[in-house]
Order: structure tokens, then sequence, then C-alpha cells
């Protein structure tokens, strides 16, 4: 196929991105528009864009910003009834704005490549990972047989996967997450595109492979040149990659600059608002998240002004005209009429109360030995898989009104034990004793007095209201069921008390959850837990699915709630950074098993399993010198099989710390028990080598602590 | 200070005319539906009583009349009145429709939502039961009724309706298996809510709305089926009208002249299944649980 070239690049384009020469992507005045029956949804309101060769451009914002639509726009993959505008548009010296689908099309793979964020349904399930990247290659580089197969499995090389040659006959079911990642990847670089769209590409994978995943692009992109558009909403991952920031609020972009300015000295409020609602490894631990109150402007809504006014603390009767973006200092700007000036911390960090003193009691969760097996289903012939042990000996405790953390990799079992604690499933085996009394074993029937001590609050706020019943009736719901205020006016009278327990007002009783936002389904979902009294909440991921300023103020509105209510959490997550924010003690999973347990700051600051450490190593901060000199413990792969539990330590399959001793015998043969250093301690590791572990972390690898390495 | 300014008229892509029009013809069409299909209904209930002529009475002095005033619809073979007989044969496809189609749903909705949320063998055994009806078309499952308890319009009607289940059983299952793993049915149960009550507060009003589009549309094919088997002979007996049987009757004469006999009670027929399947069709776009656009 053969391209008409478009018009030249514009030669003043180049301005910005003048280090590093011509832009392959410039864009000027990017307007998108959905109609819907409301009328028009305005998604991007007006964008310039330029990304320069061999840089790496962030585009940053909550959901809703438009910082997706503005990258499908660019690309021709908006649905039909979707209105583009740009007053110019030039990718790799063809004119966008002129350009029609068909040629569109043609662009895509040759000039620019696309990776999304999950890469499960960007493959296709039914055909070879190889064969959907030789297509690729065929069509990009013409060419065909033997030759394609090679360029193939050259390029699955390229992108990290081991043994190319023998997986180039996988199925992506056989492909774990990470890999179908770096499979997309091998695609989009078929064509040897001049710019890669990366539209949130590590958002659904673990922590541990998010690393990977950032440093194959980052190496990637070294090695050809790319410009890469990356479309996150983590400052971390900004601050691990990007050279130049874009933020986008309400569809415009409100500060733009190089990627260390930005994050460490941001001007723009919504910018400011964004750092300091992230719970940070490398902050003191301790006192509220400074969130942002509110949520985003609705696409429909005309907004004539700033569209960050009313939720920031400092507008003004100024900010009812819009600012202008305008360069202070040479390649940063902002649109602001009141920016930030300073340090985004030091304010922050002044204002640190003393670490939470909470009224802990006395035992209130005590499990041991808690096992959940699911058996393979029956099938007519002998065979089939083992059955998968989800959670394989399990022993936690948590104190009346306190918070544990429960972190580890997907698969490591920690929302199946989590469901297994409030009886959702039935374990296996093991014992769960809540308030002293023992639950594991009773019937549905003896267990559902006792049902209102122990309750949970999921990941997804949407799915796990009813879409049919009004908020009211969703809070009634428990008190009914419990029979806790026999007259209804008084049930009334509690379901306000609970919505102005989780800050919302009366008038949202009426309200179905789909006109809710996440932030305010989830309060929903919180408050009916509360209904019931309980002393123990499971909160399953329960801040996973929301935006970094919505999370802070759910975070803020757990820790309210604790100290009014004397409440106990189980607070599951995979982000170590949050956890460590609002837990007093910490357990890491791993396939099933619990390897380190302890107070948070011990964890954070040293700890005992290499599991743990290589986890820590991988969280990114959202700064960029500290962040790209870090000195990285890069797990390699995934989590094993559970179904398949490597011998002895079953963490002996990716242990860099046994690599490090020389690969003892003891790993693959023995199973390490959860053992604390001295008698009495509370930090115990599942690690035959725990004490030596200290020794071999790279300095500057955990960040755990108070900033130590800086000042 | 409000910088946001809500609820501003905005230039639209599509004028506010032409959108207000668009809706305004989606509601109607409803409305269109709605208005025929209870005409017909009253025309099925107090047809018979208006016209006042026996749909049986035999007058051999006026065979085979072609339409006039006297005899709208003409007469057949025994000088019977076809008005009287297509009034009385709606009356009774209607109701023979609606309670194999009501009966089907009622049975496949207890079954498919406890086979569903229940699951496990119990599901297995069921589904695979299920299947084996669905291997037999209602036509052959009424010839099986037929042999076995007579032919005649409640064996046609029982098999029409037998044969439905499956159908809506697979309908009721599926939606409850999508059902049940959400996690507002997991934040009942951890609430401690019996299995009962999450069954009939959460489950089936969900599922209903889905079972109700597939029955408007399973009058359809419940009517045709009762018709067909009435034309086979296997439905409702002679003399009784019904629209299959009628056509059966006059299709003989149809190569002779006399349309009449065969042609209105097919267009009644017709006008049936054409206005069941448009309810359906309306109830399915109206029915959106959350009540919004996903563009």
């Amino acid at each position: 196929m053969v391209l008409e070239p478009g018009v030249e690049p514009l030669a003043d384009g180049a301005a910005q991105s003048a280090a590093t020469g011509r832009p392959v992507l410039h864009v000027r005045g990017l307007e998108v528009e959905f109609s819907s029956r409301e009328g028009p949804l305005q998604a991007v309101r007006g964008i310039d864009l330029d990304i320069g060769v061999g840089e790496v451009v962030a585009l940053v914002g909550e959901s809703g910003s438009g910082k997706t639509v503005s990258a499908l726009a660019l690309l021709g993959l908006l649905p039909y009834g979707a209105k583009v505008r740009m007053e110019a548009g030039v990718l790799a010296g063809y004119d966008l704005s002129r350009l029609d689908r068909k040629s569109l099309q043609e662009i895509r793979g040759s000039q620019v490549g696309i990776i999304f964020q999950d890469p499960l349904s960007s493959l296709n399930p039914v055909q070879k990972v190889g064969q959907q990247i030789r297509e690729a290659v065929t069509l990009q580089r013409g060419l065909r047989g033997a030759r394609a197969r090679q360029a193939a499995i050259d390029l699955l090389g390229q992108v990290g996967i081991p043994d190319p040659a023998r997986r180039y006959d996988d199925y992506p079911h056989q492909f774990s997450g990470g890999m179908r990642q770096r499979a997309m990847i091998a695609i989009a670089l078929a064509g040897s595109p001049p710019l890669l769209v990366a539209d949130e590409p590590t958002t659904a994978l673990d922590v541990t492979v998010q690393a990977q995943i950032i440093e194959l692009i980052r190496r990637l992109q070294t090695e050809r040149g790319m410009g890469v558009l990356m479309i996150t909403h983590d400052l971390g991952v900004v601050a691990g990659i990007a050279d130049r920031v874009l933020v986008m609020y309400g569809g415009r972009i409100v500060e733009t600059g190089p990627a260390e300015q930005v994050l460490s000295r941001p001007r723009h409020r919504y910018t400011l608002g964004l750092l300091r609602s992230l719970p940070r490894l490398d902050a003191r631990r301790g006192g509220r998240l400074r969130a942002i109150e509110g949520g985003p402007p609705d696409l429909d809504a005309v907004i004539p002004g700033c569209a960050f006014a009313p939720r920031c603390e400092w507008s003004t009767e100024r900010c009812a005209e819009r600012p202008a973006l305008s360069e202070e200092t040479p390649g940063h700007a902002f649109a602001c009429w009141h920016p930030f000036e300073g340090e985004p911390f030091a304010a922050a960090t002044s204002e640190v109360q003393a670490a939470r003193t909470c009224e802990q009691g006395d035992e209130l969760l005590v499990t041991s030995g808690v096992e959940v097996v699911y058996e393979a289903a029956r099938r007519l012939l002998p065979g089939g898989p083992p059955p998968l042990r989800a959670v394989n000996g399990v022993e936690i405790e948590i104190a009346g009104g306190s918070t544990l953390g429960l972190v580890g990799e997907s698969g490591s079992g920690k929302t199946t034990l989590g469901r297994a604690i409030v009886r959702l499933l039935e374990p296996s085996a093991g014992s769960i004793r809540i308030d002293a009394r023992e639950i594991a074993k009773l019937s549905e029937g003896e267990l559902r007095p006792l049902r209102t001590d122990f309750q949970i609050v999921f990941q997804d706020p949407q799915a796990s209201l009813n879409p049919r019943f009004r908020v009211g009736q969703i809070l009634n719901e428990p008190l009914e069921l419990h029979n806790l205020f026999p007259e209804s006016s008084a049930r009334r009278a509690r379901v306000n008390e609970l919505l102005e327990l989780v800050g919302l007002s009366e008038r949202f009783s009426s309200r179905r959850p789909h006109e809710l936002s996440g932030g305010q389904r989830q309060r929903v979902g919180i408050a009916r837990a509360l209904a019931v009294g309980p002393k123990l909440i499971v909160l399953d991921e329960a801040v996973s699915a929301l935006d970094v300023s919505v999370r802070a103020q759910i975070l803020n509105l757990l820790e309210h709630l604790q100290a009014e209510l004397g409440v106990a959490y189980l607070f599951i997550a995979h982000d170590l950074a949050v956890v460590r924010h609002i837990a007093n003690e910490v357990a890491v999973m791993y396939v099933g098993r619990i390897v380190e347990r302890g107070p948070s700051e011990e964890i954070y600051a040293s700890p005992r399993h290499p599991y743990t450490a290589a986890l820590l190593s991988a969280v990114p901060i959202p700064e960029v010198n500290r962040e790209r000199r870090r000195e990285r413990i890069l797990l390699p792969g995934e989590p094993a099989d559970p179904r398949r539990q490597p011998s002895g330590c079953a963490f002996h399959t990716r242990c860099w710390l046994r690599e490090r001793l020389g690969n003892p015998e003891r790993c693959v043969t023995d199973v390490p028990a959860l053992a604390a250093r001295e008698a009495g301690s509370t930090h115990p590791a599942a690690c035959h080598f725990s004490d030596e572990l200290e020794s071999h972390i790279p300095p500057g690898a955990l960040m755990g602590g108070a900033r130590r390495s800086a000042a | 200070m409000s910088a946001l300014v809500q609820g501003v008229s905005r230039p639209g892509v599509v004028g506010p005319w032409l959108r207000g029009r668009w809706r305004a013809a989606g509601y109607a069409g409803m409305r269109v539906i709605l208005v025929a299909i209870t005409l017909y209904i009253l025309m099925a209930l107090l047809g018979p009583l208006i016209w006042g002529k026996s749909p049986l009475a035999v007058h051999l002095s006026d065979v085979l009349k072609s339409p006039s005033g006297s005899h709208p619809f003409g007469t057949d073979e025994y000088g019977r009145d076809v008005l009287a007989r297509f009034l009385s044969g709606a009356r009774l496809s209607l109701a023979l429709g609606v309670g194999a189609v009501a009966g089907g749903a009622l049975i496949g909705l207890v079954v498919g939502a406890f086979i569903g949320y229940v699951g496990r063998s119990i599901d297995t055994v069921v589904s695979r039961a299920l299947d084996g009806i669905l291997a037999f078309p209602a036509l052959i499952l009424g010839m099986a009724f037929g042999l076995g308890i007579g032919a005649g319009g409640l064996s046609a009607t029982l098999a029409v309706g037998i044969a439905g289940v499956p159908w809506y059983a697979r309908v009721v299952r599926s939606e409850v298996l999508s059902l049940r793993s959400r996690e507002f049915i997991d934040a009942e149960r951890a609430l401690g809510a019996k299995r009962g009550r999450i069954l009939r507060r959460h489950v089936i009003p969900s599922v209903l709305g889905g079972l109700t589009v597939q029955a408007s549309l399973g009058v359809a094919y419940a009517v045709l089926a009762i018709a067909g088997l009435g034309f086979l002979g296997l439905g409702v007996r002679p003399p009784t009208p019904e629209f299959g049987a009628m056509i059966t009757e006059g299709r003989d004469y149809l190569t002779s002249g006399q349309w009449w006999i065969s042609i209105f009670p097919g267009i009644g027929l017709l006008m049936l299944v054409g206005l069941s399947m448009a309810l359906g069709e309306a109830l399915r776009d109206q029915m959106d649980p959350y009540g919004k656009l996903s563009y």
C-alpha cells in the first residue's frame, strides 16, 4: 500500500520540542463532541499537542477528563457519532485533518502503533498469538511465509517473551496478563512506527508487572527513537518515563511542562491537588490526605470560566473568566489565575498530625489454618486439573478498631480470604473467630444473626448496588433483614443518619445508583455495610476503581468512620502506598500463604521477605529524579499458578534473593515457616534467609520511611 | 459563584425540533402499538357480542355467499357467517396463545431462576432435560399430545406451552447466572438474606424485563403454532371457530374463487402475530435498566 504524503509538518510547530527536532505529532485546537439524547457532550474542548522524535509525552487526568478520547480522535478510532474538529493535525508528515477513515486506517500501524489497557480483549482469543503478530508484520512490511514468521518471532523476543519460537504457537489464554501486553506491544511495533500511543497500558496489571512493562516501553523507545504518547492517571508512571506532561481537566489542558518541573513545582491548583491526594511511599505516614472535594464537571456542562473553579479552594470572582494557557518559564505553561508557588509537600508535611492513635481493643478477628480449596468440576473421564488451593493455611489477627492491610499480586488469594472471612465462601479447613466466636463451620442459618458483626465492601461500586433500587431502599434492606428498627419511620431516620455519616445528604435517598458518581456509589456501599453496626468490615479493593482525587476522599472517610465508630478494617488492596496510608498492620500474601506480617512502619521500612521488598521496589514514586535514579528489584515473571504450587518456598521460582545467595537447595525442599526473628517479635516472615535480606536490598530501592534520601 | 452554567440551551448538531420529533415518534410508536393491541383485544372480547350472529348456526340456503351487507366477510360451505366465526376465532386464538405463553413463561421463570441460582448438578441435569424438550418442535409435541390425550384445544395449548418452557427457562437461567456473580447479590448474602428473599426481591424483578420481551414475542409463535396444529387437524376441533382450522376449511375453495373463507382468518392471524412481535420489540427498546445511553 502506498500512502500519498499530506502536507509537510509546519515549521513553527517544533517550537516546544526544539530540543528533539521536528515533532512526530503536531496538533492544534482539537475538539471532540458526541451527540446524546440530552444534547451534545463535549469530551475535548480544544487542546494542543506536540510530540517530538524520541520524546515521551504523558497525558494525565482523571476519568472523564478527555485524555483517551483525544488520542482516539487523532487516530480516527472514535465511533461514527463523534464529531472531531482540529485547526491543525500533522502526524509524521500526514495531515490528519484532511484524511478520511480509510487513509487513517493505513496510517495506523505504519506511522503510529497503539496499545490499550486491556490486553485480553485486544487480542483475538481463537488465533495464535504468533499469527496475530505475523499478520501485522505481513500487513506492514509485506513479508510472507517463513520470513514473516521469523520476523514475528524476532518481535516476540524483542518484547521480552522468553523462548519466542515456542510461544509463537500459544493462544492468548496461555499467556499471562503481562505477556499479553508484551504481545500487544509487538503488534504495535510491527510497522516500526515513529509514534507509539499507549492508553493506560499498565493499569490492569500488577505493580510488579507494571514495572516490567514500563521498563520495556522505555527500552524500546530509546532503541528505536520512537515518540510515545502515554495516557495514564498514575503520576508515578509519569515520573518514571515521561519527558513532558500534559495535565487535562474538563476537556482542556490546564498545565504542561517538563515532567520533572510539573511534578516537583506544580503551578495549576488541580495538578497540586492531584499530587497531594496521592498516598506516597516516600512521605511520612499519618494524617489525612488533602483530597480535592467534589467531582469533575459533566461533559454536557457549559464552562465559561476555569473548569476547576467549583472544586478549588482558591477560586475567586476572576475564575469565572477562563484563564489562558500561558508560559511562565520556557516550556512550562498553565491556565490558572491563582497559581501555586512553592514546594507541594512543604505545606502538607507541616500539617502532618501525630500518627493516628486508634483505640485498639482486644483481638477481634483471629484466624488459623484457613484453607479454601476449589475442586475442579467433576468430569466424565478421570484426570483434569488438580484442585486449586486459593488460600493455604492463613493466620491473621485484627484488633478491634484497627486496620490490617492485606497486599499481594492478583492471584495471591487475598480476595478469596476476605470472602471466606465474611463467609461468602465456605473455608475448606481452619478456624475463623470473630469476637471469640468460631464462625468457620456454622451453618448459614446459625450464621445469620451473627452477620451484623462483619460486613464487606466491594471493589466495583456500580455492580455492588442493585440498579433497580433507590439508595434509600438499598440502605433500608439491612435494617429490615435484621429487624433492627421495627417501625418504618425509625428506619427512615436511620437511613438518613447513615447517609449523613458517609457524607451524603438526605436527598440522595430517592436517587438510583446510576444517577450517582463512582465515589458517591462507594459511599452508599460503605453506608450499607455500616447499617447493621458491624465490628469488622472487609474492604475488598474498595478504593481501587476510584479516581485519585475521589480515592483520597474515601480514604479520609474510612479513617473518620474508624475514629468515630471504632470499626476494624481488613483492607485488601494491591496498591502498597494506599495500604501504608491506612493500615496499622500489614500482611503480605503470595500464592495462598502469608509470607510476612507486622506493623505497617516496620514492613515498609525494613521488610523481612524478598517478595515484600520486590513489591515495594516496584511501586512508582511521583518524583522524577528519585524515581529514575532508584535501583529497582525487578521481579521476573508472574505469580506461580496456585494449581501447581512450586515445592518448598512457593516464591523460589522468582526469588531474587535466592539467586544472589547462589540458589540454595533449601528453598526448593523446605517450606519456610512464618517465624519471627526472636520470640515476642510482631514481625514474622516466611523466608529461610530473612536475616540476610537487609544487606542485599539495593539502597534507595524501597523508599520506605520518611524521605530518607531527600534533604 | 458558579462557573458552570448548566441547562443553557445548547447549539446542537441535531436541532431541538428534529430531536423532539424523533423522541415523540419513539413514544408514538409504542402508543400506536398499545392502542392497536387494545383494539384487537376489545374486538376479540366484545366483537362476538356486538355482532350477535352465531358462529355455529348453519344456513344451507346461504352457502358460499361472497361478502355483502348482511355478511361482510361472506359465508362458508355450511352457510355460517365468516365474520362471526372470525370474531370468535380471534378470541379463541388470543386466549389459547396467551394462555400457552403465560403457562410456559411462568414455569420457565421458576425453573430457570431455580437452576440458575442453585447451580451445580441440579442445573446440569435440568438443563439437559430442557435441551431434550427443545429437540421436539411444538408441532411434533402437539401430535404426541394429540395422540395421548386426544386432539383438541387443550392438547394443542399444552403442547405449545410446554415447548416454550425451555426457551423461557434458558433466558431466565442465563440472566440469573450473570446476576448471581454480581456483587449486589453477594452484599445481600453477606447481610444474611435468605435464598428465597434474594430470588424474590433481587433476582426475579431483574429478570422480568427480559422475560416480558421474550413472552410477548412468544405469543406470536404460540398463536402460529396453535393455528398450525389446527390447520393439521390436531388442534381445536371443528366446528369451533379457530384461525388455523378456518384456513384449512377454506383452503379448497381458494382456487374456485371463494377466497374469503381462508383469507379473513389469515388476516386476523397475521394481525395478531404482527402486533405481538411489535410489542415485544418496542418493549425491548424501552427496557434499559440504567436509563441512560452509553456511547
